[in-house]
């Protein structure tokens, strides 16, 4: 496909103030690009973490223009790409179950729509770029102003300076959207990089559930996936935020998600991590709110070399707030798979809680797994509690499926499922299904694992 | 500058390297005093001047401080540290055998007093194959805002154990260990604190489990009360088969003390049956009190079984409760709770002691 207005390999101001103009967006947001990209150019790469060094930031390519806008209908968006969503089950998950989709392809968004229903609600979906020249008041007050800080990190910087694309959502007072909406990403462009930003708002007693997934064929030169995710959760309001990320095994994933949580709200975060060669993921809750709370349940698979640095973080500000952090790791391959997480409970979180597990499985002598948990406390009224094991399948369990029929592959697939399950669960059902299909296709049937997209990379 | 304590010169070129601002110390009226309360009339017992004149503990001595199993000072503090060492003890064991052919433990009790502004000392033990040895070290602060810093050094030969006490009790000593267990063949070491401070404490414990089926214990009581800062680096490094570790933390913090602990268990490759364990448990006793802790593991063979768990609590209202509604008047209450957090650890006296005024004192 040819793209005439691609932008620009390596990293420079004109990138910049290019991406904005041929956004037309407004002067607050190039001020906004061009203070991250004068950060993003002082700060140096972390010194902790993977090996980022195979991650050449001056020869990938920032931003491609697209070459159409978003449209309301698939009969619309031209075939190549519509393809490519109809074989990830887009348009039909859509028909089937979705309120809401959002559809982007490299740069830019190719479809959006939320139904009628919701609409009438007041309920708001719409694609970032159009949000920033139509909401400008709402987005401005909270685009990387008190949830993910542009100065946060390096590649905080970087995205503040580049986003394209991505999802706006605000859900007003009391309204409950009981389907979910989704929005679905895919990198296709070769030796590229992707900087959706999500940014989400749901006011008080709402409830939302939100599905991001996302994919990239697989390449031999990397590619790079800085999104951000911010979410404000409004006193009493329920947010589930669902991702499914499969990047390629040529893609650094280093997506920043954070939420600020108001008084009695809810926040879950539900993460299944298989892609990419290097990830750096943690989604974080600020429970700034008395009495709010956070879940973040993950589910993290390593293969083929991989590099999976994931946790979660959750700051505890507010009196009788709590915390749950859970995550399931499975590594073969010669994977390295790594929990890194915070519990940071302040003296004004009295009578906090929090409960931290992260067990791992490996299933081969050639993976690694290790965890970094900094748990922080102070003050006597919080109660703040870790465990964590690193261990292979259990000898005797495999010996007694096998003694009740089972062959030693499906004995397997059921202990992994077992241990799997407590997260799956949480899934829609047809990502549940999904995401068990894919381990089977990693570990046990030893194909690529981007095997229904062969025919598109 | 003179060799006033007439250290050799590969001592002297050893701290050197350690610390390239190293200066000898002159300061011999205020070297750490060692009384030894008990100690069982086999086990060989040096102070760090006859370690330097004996042959054959000498050559051991130096072996083992150049030894690449030692492992670097973690910072410039403890480099420091160790370049400021200007006495010390050495224990040799060789088994003890009973009438009836058992190989016995062998005890020794002895008191650290450390005076002046600066002290700094070198504890090694030695175990020979199948010598057990048991050592118990008070350290006794006589000025309020000394520094003492200790390097200690245990080596098990194969089918040997060591376990070695520190007991410190102090408010203005600030106290830095760095310890290091070398583990042999169906060795054992035991670290064993209790750590009672109202200043700055810093210990770093090591085990490097070298042979098939060592083990290896780090087990810390700790109070940190008034303004106490403790840094508490622990780690077991796993370089053999069936080897086992167990790392256990119990500290109450009090006042505006804080504890910032980091535990690490690392195995390698090839690391088969191997079995290690880190809990961490803190209980806060007031509202200006603060922990930090990281206990870590790091593993690359799928043939072990590591686990870590953590804990960061307080005296809970039910427990309170519960123990008044037997007659127990809170004050009592409240000081079964803390013992309990700490069993099954058997503690001293003086440490139950402390504990008892430190919740006199936050009532």
């Amino acid at each position: 496909m040819d793209r005439p207005h691609e932008h620009n390999i390596g990293l420079v101001e004109d990138t910049v103030r290019q991406i904005s103009s041929s956004k037309g967006e407004p002067e607050w947001m190039l001020e906004l690009r061009l203070r991250a990209f004068a950060l993003w150019q002082e700060t140096e790469m972390p010194k902790w973490g993977p090996d980022l060094s195979g991650l050449d930031l001056a020869n990938i390519s920032y931003y491609s223009e697209p070459l159409h806008g978003a449209s309301e209908d698939w009969g619309e968006v031209p075939d190549e790409i519509r393809d490519t969503f109809v074989a990830l089950g887009i348009p039909k998950a859509e028909r089937e179950y979705l309120g809401g989709v959002g559809a982007q392809f490299d740069s830019g968004a190719v479809y959006h729509r939320l139904k009628a229903s919701l609409e009438a609600k007041g309920v708001i979906f719409e694609d970032m770029d159009v949000a920033v020249k139509k909401y400008p008041d709402i987005v401005r007050k909270h685009f990387m102003t008190s949830c993910v800080r542009i100065e946060e990190h390096k590649f905080s910087m970087l995205h503040a300076a580049c986003w394209s694309g991505g999802t706006f959502i605000y859900v007003p007072n009391g309204v409950a959207v009981e389907l979910p909406l989704q929005a679905y990403f895919r990198m296709n462009k070769m030796r590229s990089a992707q900087f959706e930003h999500t940014l989400i708002i749901v006011e008080e007693a709402a409830r939302l559930t939100y599905i991001e997934g996302c994919s990239a064929p697989q390449y031999v030169a990397a590619s790079l996936h800085a999104g951000c995710v911010e979410i404000f959760v409004g006193k009493s309001a329920e947010m589930r935020y669902i991702s499914i990320e499969n990047w390629s095994k040529n893609t650094y994933n280093l997506n920043t998600k954070k939420s600020i949580v108001a008084e009695d709200g809810n926040m879950m975060w539900v993460s299944g991590n298989m892609g990419a060669k290097v990830s750096m993921l943690y989604p974080s809750s600020i429970l700034l709110g008395d009495r709010s709370h956070s879940e973040s349940l993950s589910i993290v698979v390593g293969g083929d070399g991989q590099v999976q640095d994931v946790g979660a973080k959750a700051i505890l500000l507010g009196a009788d707030t709590s915390a749950s952090i859970i995550s399931r790791s499975i590594a073969s391959g010669g994977s390295v798979v790594g929990y890194r997480g915070l519990v940071d409970v302040h003296g004004s979180a009295r009578h906090a809680l929090a409960h931290v597990v992260c067990d791992t499985l490996l299933l081969d002598g050639e993976s690694r797994s290790y965890a970094f948990p900094v748990t922080r406390v102070c003050g006597s009224t919080s109660s703040v509690s870790h465990e964590a094991r690193v261990g292979r399948v259990n000898d005797d369990a495999l010996f007694y499926l096998k003694h009740l029929g089972f062959s030693e592959r499906e004995a397997m697939r059921v202990l992994i499922g077992g241990f799997l399950h407590p997260i799956i669960k949480e899934l829609p059902l047809e990502y549940a299904v999904e995401f068990n299909r894919l381990i089977d296709i990693e570990f046990l049937e030893g194909e690529s694992r981007r095997s229904p997209h062969k025919a598109l990379s | 500058m003179e060799n006033i304590l007439r250290e050799p010169s590969w001592f002297i070129a050893w701290k050197k390297s350690m610390d390239k601002t190293y200066v000898p110390n002159t300061d011999v009226a205020h070297l750490p005093e060692y009384r030894i309360e008990q100690i069982d009339k086999e086990l060989e017992l040096y102070t760090l001047k006859e370690a330097f004149e004996t042959e054959g503990i000498r050559e051991l001595v130096e072996g083992l401080l150049s030894s690449a199993l030692l492992p670097n000072p973690v910072d410039e503090a403890a480099a420091h540290a160790r370049s400021s060492i200007s006495s010390g003890l050495v224990f040799y064991a060789q088994p003890k055998i009973d009438d009836t052919g058992i190989a016995i433990e062998q005890h020794a009790v002895i008191e650290t007093t450390v005076s002046g502004h600066m002290g700094a000392d070198l504890l090694i033990i030695i175990a020979k194959t199948g010598a057990h040895v048991r050592v118990v070290d008070k350290v006794i602060e006589r000025d309020r805002g000394a520094r003492f810093s200790r390097l200690c050094v245990v080596l098990t030969e194969e089918g040997s154990s060591v376990e070695l006490a520190n007991v410190v009790d102090v408010k203005g000593l600030s106290v830095d260990f760095q310890r290091y267990g070398l583990v042999g063949a169906m060795a054992q070491v035991r670290f064993l604190d209790e750590v009672a401070s109202s200043s700055d404490c810093r210990i770093e414990t090591a085990s490097m489990l070298i042979g098939d089926g060592s083990r290896s214990v780090i087990d810390h009581a700790l109070l940190a009360d008034a303004t106490g800062r403790f840094t508490i680096a622990d780690r077991i490094d796993v370089r053999s088969k069936e080897a086992e570790g167990n790392i256990s933390v119990a500290g109450a913090i009090a006042g505006s003390a804080h504890i910032t602990y980091s535990g690490h268990t690392a195995t390698k490759e090839g690391d088969i049956a191997v079995s290690a364990r880190e809990s961490a448990r803190f209980l806060l006793l007031n509202d200006s009190a603060g922990v930090e802790a990281t206990p870590a593991i790091d593993v690359l063979d799928r043939h072990t079984n590591v686990a870590h768990e953590l804990s960061i609590t307080h005296i809970k209202d039910e427990e309170l409760f519960y123990a008044q509604t037997k007659g127990i008047p809170l004050p009592e209450a409240r000081l079964l709770a803390l013992e309990g957090f700490f069993s099954p650890r058997n503690l001293s006296k003086g440490f139950l002691g402390r504990l008892h005024k430190c919740l006199k004192a936050y009532e």
